[in-house]
């Protein structure tokens, strides 16, 4: 639990963060923004109170992994907190779980904030659909998993890696892979004779790896005010829990092993 | 039981072998580093650069996995967490969080250790008062100089009243100040019944406060030296004054009736009963002395 506060505290102090938490002020812009598409008002300042949260959360999370695991093994932090009796995978746990917290703070900030700027749009133009609060919590909550995955890869890739690239790289590559695996899985699909089968094959092993961050993003049900569909929610949620497993798991394996030279 | 703890050795270190790979190169660090340090014992840990001390020390504290051996900690494998529950460490130049404060890093540390918060809060004081951190105690340890985060280092590995201190080129880059203060504070500390290890290429600073030094060269145990073994070591004869001339020693005048014989360690005894049987007087016996690095010099030349 020291480790866990000690992230959430020396985080909140950190200037990096700091900064990032200034796109939040972009939030009051968000209706300026809506208003230019004359009609929509409502569903726009949905999915850009979504699409701000995303960013925002997609800047945290390649932040968290450096900020954390790669800082504390690069500037021999890690000596200090390693050499009190903290097993190497309550350190880990401690460190994720801490900044997984400052994420979820954010969200529920951002949150919190998109409410008011879609009240404000809906009351500048009324909408036919309604608004599903419950769909907008829900996609929140669940670009708040995608990035909490994306910041257990990050911590894998920091674990494994001494420089300062590989992990931001690697993850950005990773993120965006996993943005667009399902599209290209449901293009090769509908392409049925145009596509070699070793294409295929290589798609298919590459769907089941990279983790499928579409599962997540529920801006459409959000915007559009469409039903959700219980089952395919908790799918995505016992995916999250089985991927994320398996990340923090082999990132533990590969830290505890690892040298602190 | 209370009798089995007091005979268990603070640190057993046991053939540790380690090789470091750096761009298709193998490095030995470790090659068989086998010693044991007992409970209450100040000892310190001597070698050139490169010897695998550090090497060595971080294994202890589980930073580096060893290829071959075991260490222990009062008994308990370092491997295990549980090890560093009485031990307070302190690595070679240590760096600190950059959002840290001094005090903050002591309340961290007995956060960690569990202490009570109000009880933590004394204890953080008192340390920082002692080590003359008081005023900088809201500061981010960023902005220390490098004494002070020495300072502020060994405070915080003090805070849980550990009984085994493990200390990384403690004096190195201080000021003679400091290093006053630090060989100070561990003498201290060593009375009180901590026992402590630390690592230096200082012999001086060595010489001046361990009671045992475990010397250290190419990844291996060198020698080990007691207190007494050092004063042997470093002893390479005698001035005996005497208070006549007596022709078969040759002695020098260096005062009215005042002579000065040199004689060789080994030889002492003879030179005594010569002296003896010329029904000389002795007035007194100077132990002519080699500085510690020469001993360790002679010692690491042998080893080679």
């Amino acid at each position: 639990m020291s480790i866990f506060y000690f992230t959430i505290r020396s985080t909140l102090k950190d200037r990096g963060f700091i900064i990032i938490l200034f796109f939040v002020l972009l939030y009051a812009f968000i209706p300026v923004f809506s208003y230019f598409s004359m009609r929509q008002l409502q569903e726009i300042a949905i999915t850009l109170s979504l699409s701000l949260n995303s960013f925002i959360l997609l800047l945290l999370s390649l932040f968290g992994a450096i900020s954390t695991i790669w800082k504390d093994i690069e500037k021999r932090h890690a000596y200090t907190i390693l050499s009190y009796p903290i097993a190497r995978w309550n350190y880990l746990l401690g460190r994720y779980l801490g900044f997984v917290f400052i994420l979820l703070i954010i969200t529920l900030l951002d949150f919190t904030l998109s409410v008011v700027c879609i009240k404000i749009c809906s009351s500048i133009y009324k909408s036919e659909l309604p608004i599903l609060w419950g769909n907008i919590f829900a996609a929140f909550i669940f670009c708040f998993l995608k990035y909490s995955l994306l910041l257990g890869i990050g911590f894998l890739f920091a674990c494994v890696s001494t420089s300062f690239f590989t992990p931001i790289f690697s993850t950005i590559t990773i993120f965006i892979a996993g943005n667009s695996i399902q599209g290209i899985v449901d293009y090769i699909t509908k392409q049925k004779a145009e596509v070699s089968i070793f294409i295929k094959t290589v798609v298919k092993i590459l769907y089941y790896v990279v983790p499928n961050f579409s599962a997540f993003d529920l801006t459409a049900y959000a915007s559009y005010s469409l039903p959700l569909d219980i089952k395919s929610i908790m799918f995505s949620i016992a995916y999250f829990i089985l991927y994320l497993g398996i990340i923090i798991t082999l990132s533990i394996i590969v830290f505890s092993t690892r040298d602190l030279n | 039981m209370p009798l089995q703890r007091k005979k268990m050795e603070a640190i057993e270190v046991t053939n540790l072998q380690k090789t470091f790979k750096t761009k298709g190169k193998k490095i030995k660090a470790l090659d068989g580093m086998s010693f044991a340090v007992k409970r209450g014992e100040l000892c310190g840990f001597l070698g050139p650069n490169g010897a695998g001390k550090s090497t060595t020390l971080k294994v202890l504290m589980d930073l580096i996995k060893p290829d071959k051996g075991e260490a222990k900690i009062l008994g308990i494998d370092s491997k295990n967490c549980l090890a560093r529950l009485k031990v307070g460490f302190m690595p070679e130049n240590p760096q600190y969080p950059d959002t840290l404060t001094g005090y903050e890093l002591l309340m961290l540390s007995a956060s960690i250790f569990n202490i009570p918060k109000k009880q933590a809060q004394k204890k953080a004081w008192d340390l920082l008062q002692a080590f003359e951190l008081k005023n900088a105690a809201k500061v981010p340890i960023r902005t220390y100089s490098k004494g002070m985060i020495q300072r502020i280092g060994f405070a915080s590995v003090l805070i849980h009243d550990p009984e085994l201190l493990i200390l990384d080129e403690p004096l190195s880059g201080l000021d003679p100040l400091g290093r006053v203060m630090f060989k100070k504070k561990m003498k201290e500390l060593n009375k009180e019944g901590k026992t402590i290890f630390f690592s230096s290429h200082i012999i001086p600073d060595i010489e001046d406060v361990c009671s045992k030094v475990i010397i250290v060269n190419k990844g291996n145990v060198v020698k080990t030296l007691d207190k007494n073994q050092i004063k042997y070591f470093s002893t390479v004869g005698f001035n005996v004054i005497i208070n006549s001339y007596i022709d078969s020693l040759c002695p020098k005048k260096i005062g009215d009736n005042l002579y000065a014989v040199y004689c060789k360690k080994e030889n002492l005894i003879s030179c005594l009963d010569v002296i003896r049987s010329n029904r000389g007087e002795i007035i007194d016996i100077e132990p002519v002395k080699k500085s510690l690095e020469e001993v360790f010099v002679q010692i690491t030349q042998n080893f080679i």
